[in-house]
């Protein structure tokens, strides 16, 4: 028998360096043990490996978040939590763990788009239903069906939503003529939060906690086909709104912020709202980022937390992880492990 | 909160000057209230049901005595006013300080209507200094009235 050539050897069984002693051993969950809780399936997928383990390093780093504590003038501080998501969120079911962070002030601002904004209102006053992907749309435009994603959203929730917002604006319109009230994004949306008056509202509960809501993007949806229409009605007044005003608001929070943490459902205006803001207290501590997003067209939707540190967006020694991970699937499974695990942390006063 | 305080800006001061009309059977042409002002419609469009709420009707008008363009975005299921207008014809005999004095083919006169303003006015006033015999078209509508055409009374 002829011996194996020496090349081949050489290099198919080329012999390894020790390995580091710190390296961890990949593992899994142990289903041995019935009915796991949500920090236990965490665990499970700490050193299974690609998202998995993204996913156990956003509890880790939120569980930093919220265990951080500062002093300030010998007062103890927290962490500022920003939370951004993006409209189509507040459509799907996630909005129930979205309203649990802010109806137990666990974030201390919120930063979405018109969508985010609206869609929870919406939904007090007519439900979304499951559909399909794959719906036509000539069909659903037939039958008054919008479609987001494989969710329907009837066209008379809409008209129900102009029916209730339009005589707010008409109030808020005849504050700002006689009051010299000066609207702005986040603070149209405490105003409707108090107005819906409901307690499956997301923003029932940030007007009720104080949480600000930004929406630098308030104009592009819904919200602001409704802010059009009210041009004509109440010409030749108009209601405006200030944008300048919000973000000397966001970026002075991040500026007044002993330490701030960042998590990101999704892309866009969102996620660079708060990052930006975050730029101004010259980075952020902590970063989950939670999105589909691919970096490879330079578009700040899918980059990962590392370009924003080249910004200073993030801090070069904070600690940050981006999920590549739809957020319906893991988001709700993080709060859990986290947030809603039931732990000492769980209920938090926002700092500002 | 919400089935209070609606304000329906067409709601004017509810004499025989103007008739409701459902946004949607307004037509290209015809004449409406926006604002308070009696208009001609001169172009509208409707956007069906939508994220934008309910199918709206988007109206642009030109008021009937100022030339002034109005656009107004109704509800198509709204009631709009419609101002009731009125033309009639009248002599002219006499223009008096900035006022015509007309008279109706019953003989009873009419002085509380302005020479108007602009190169149609000055036509008047030219055609009526030549000693033509003039016929006035008056125009009214929602208690304003103006004068917006004329032309040389057929020799009787």
């Amino acid at each position: 028998m002829s011996t194996v050539p020496g090349l081949a050897t050489d290099a198919v069984l080329k012999k390894s360096d020790d390995v580091d002693p710190n390296a961890k051993v990949v593992s899994g969950l142990d289903h041995a043990h019935p009915n796991p809780s949500a920090k236990e399936i965490i665990d499970g997928m700490r050193y299974m490996g690609f998202q998995a383990s993204s996913v156990a390093q956003a509890c880790d780093i939120i569980n930093d978040m919220r265990s951080w504590r500062g002093e300030k003038d010998g007062v103890e501080t927290k962490c500022t939590i920003f939370l951004g998501y993006t409209s189509n969120l507040i459509s799907s079911g996630l909005r129930s763990t979205l309203k649990f962070l802010v109806q137990h002030n666990l974030v201390s601002a919120i930063v979405t788009t018109a969508g985010g904004v609206e869609e929870d209102f919406i939904k007090c006053l007519g439900p979304t239903y499951m559909g399909d992907f794959a719906l036509p749309g000539k069909d659903l435009r037939e039958k008054g069906m919008n479609r987001i994603g494989n969710l329907l959203v009837p066209n008379d929730n809409y008209c129900r939503f102009e029916e209730w917002i339009v005589p707010i604006f008409d109030k808020m319109l005849e504050e700002q003529e006689s009051n010299g009230v000066s609207w702005t994004p986040s603070t149209l949306i405490e105003r409707l939060g108090r107005e819906i008056d409901n307690e499956d509202s997301v923003y029932y509960w940030a007007a009720k906690n104080k949480i600000p809501v930004f929406c630098p993007a308030i104009t592009d949806g819904s919200l602001g086909d409704m802010l059009f229409f009210h041009t004509f009605k109440s010409s030749p007044l108009q209601l405006k709104v200030d944008i300048v005003a919000d973000i000397r608001r966001i970026n002075s929070m991040s500026m007044a912020a002993d330490a701030a943490g960042m998590i990101i459902l999704g892309g866009g205006v969102i996620k660079h709202h708060i990052a930006n803001a975050c730029l101004m207290r010259n980075g952020a501590d902590f970063a989950v980022y939670i999105n589909t997003g691919q970096e490879f067209d330079g578009s700040d939707a899918g980059a990962r937390p590392d370009e924003a540190v080249s910004w200073g967006k993030i801090k070069a020694d904070a600690k940050s992880v981006k999920v590549y991970a739809e957020a319906t699937v893991v988001f709700p499974l993080i709060v859990s492990a986290t947030f809603g695990s039931g732990d000492d942390k769980s209920i938090y006063k926002n700092t500002l | 909160m919400a089935d209070e305080d609606h304000t329906f800006e067409s709601a004017n001061a509810g004499t025989s000057t103007t008739y409701p009309m459902q946004c949607s059977a307004l037509r290209k042409n015809g004449y409406v209230v926006i604002k308070n002002r009696p208009c001609k419609i001169v172009d509208m469009s409707t956007s069906k049901t939508g994220k934008h709420g309910h199918a709206k009707v988007h109206l642009v008008a030109i008021d009937i005595f100022t030339g002034k363009k109005l656009e107004d975005l109704c509800p198509s299921t709204h009631n709009m006013d419609v101002p009731n207008v009125t033309r009639n014809e009248y002599l002219l005999v006499n223009i008096d300080d900035g006022y015509l004095n007309l008279m109706t083919s019953d003989g009873d006169t009419k002085d509380d209507v302005k020479v108007p303003e602009g190169e149609l006015g000055d036509k008047l006033q030219a055609e009526f200094d030549e000693g033509k015999e003039l016929n006035v078209t008056i125009i009214s509508a929602m208690g304003e009235e103006a004068a917006i055409s004329f032309k040389e009374a057929p020799q009787s």
